[in-house]
């Protein structure tokens, strides 16, 4: 990793223009005062910020390096940072850019595109279906008692990166239709479709593993 | 409000997405649709499970360690 050499892609988050590489000359003391605050900010944000890496690069030491990475760039731009802003959006925004184009120039993942889509209730659907379940009782609450966290971690983690992304800021970190658009750089009417066509393949995904692992009749 | 346009509608009301009209449409669809209401449920758990399965997890020391490091160098 060589961030000097490397472009910010920081879209409207921060100027466009040469300057953007480096913070303007501070006094010492400003610096220091600038380095307290940011320091703080990334102690704040850390564990969400890891816990996408993680989410996105599958691997712990890819996604601590990937970590330091945004830290690089978002002290670049910090700088042009607003106090009040959305700090938390702005370094995912930051996570988002600096993953997709490491990936994109190792990876050729096609787009998925005009996939057949059996329902958006996949997994409720299975179980209600299911006669082993049904068995137990309550089918729905069946299915995903069995289901351990490692499974869950596993099957977001097996969904193609667009998804993923789309999943991770919704789901786990909580953020909006239009702050996840914001952090993509996508409409969000893209942010929707991602996000149903991704939570379909996890419960599919999901399903897979009760099957698998539980012996529960999948058909 | 109809069983079809509630599951249409659920996601987006699921994450607070549904304008305030719409919204308590849904919400008296669900209360008076057992089947709707239950999926509903059902769609919350999951999603329950998602973030608890994904949020345990914190930033190894190491990593806050080689941070700081980095920042004193600013």
């Amino acid at each position: 990793m060589n961030p000097e050499s490397e472009q910010l892609r920081q879209g409207d988050l921060s100027p466009a223009g040469p300057e953007m590489d480096a913070p303007p000359p501070l006094s010492a003391a400003a610096r220091a005062e600038a380095r307290a605050r940011f320091e703080q900010l990334i102690a704040e944000h850390l564990d969400s910020l890891y816990r996408s890496a993680l989410r996105l690069t599958r691997n712990r030491p890819a996604a601590e390096d990937l970590v330091q990475e945004v830290m690089l760039k978002a002290w670049r731009s910090f700088h042009t940072f607003q106090a009040g802003s959305n700090v938390r959006a702005w370094l995912h925004r930051i996570l988002m850019n600096a993953f997709f184009d490491n990936y994109r120039k190792h990876t050729r993942e096609p787009d998925m595109v005009d996939q057949e889509d059996v329902g958006d209730f996949y997994l409720y659907e299975k179980a209600r279906d299911s006669a082993a379940l049904s068995a137990a009782g309550n089918p729905e609450v069946e299915v995903l008692d069995q289901v351990m966290d490692t499974e869950v971690r596993e099957s977001l983690e097996a969904l193609p990166a667009q998804f993923r992304a789309a999943i991770l800021l919704s789901d786990i970190e909580g953020f909006s239709y239009k702050e996840i658009a914001e952090i993509l750089g996508v409409p969000v009417g893209t942010v929707m479709s991602r996000l149903s066509r991704g939570r379909h393949l996890l419960q599919r995904q999901l399903w897979e593993f009760a099957k698998e692992r539980h012996f529960v009749r999948g058909d | 409000m109809d069983c079809e346009k509630a599951l249409d509608k659920l996601w987006q009301f699921l994450d607070k997405e549904l304008d305030g009209e719409s919204s308590t449409e849904l919400q008296q669809h669900l209360e008076e649709c057992r089947h709707c209401f239950s999926l509903a449920e059902f769609e919350q758990r999951l999603r329950a499970m998602v973030r608890r399965s994904c949020t345990g997890e914190h930033a190894p020391p190491e990593l806050k360690e080689r941070l700081s490091k980095l920042i004193r160098l600013f």
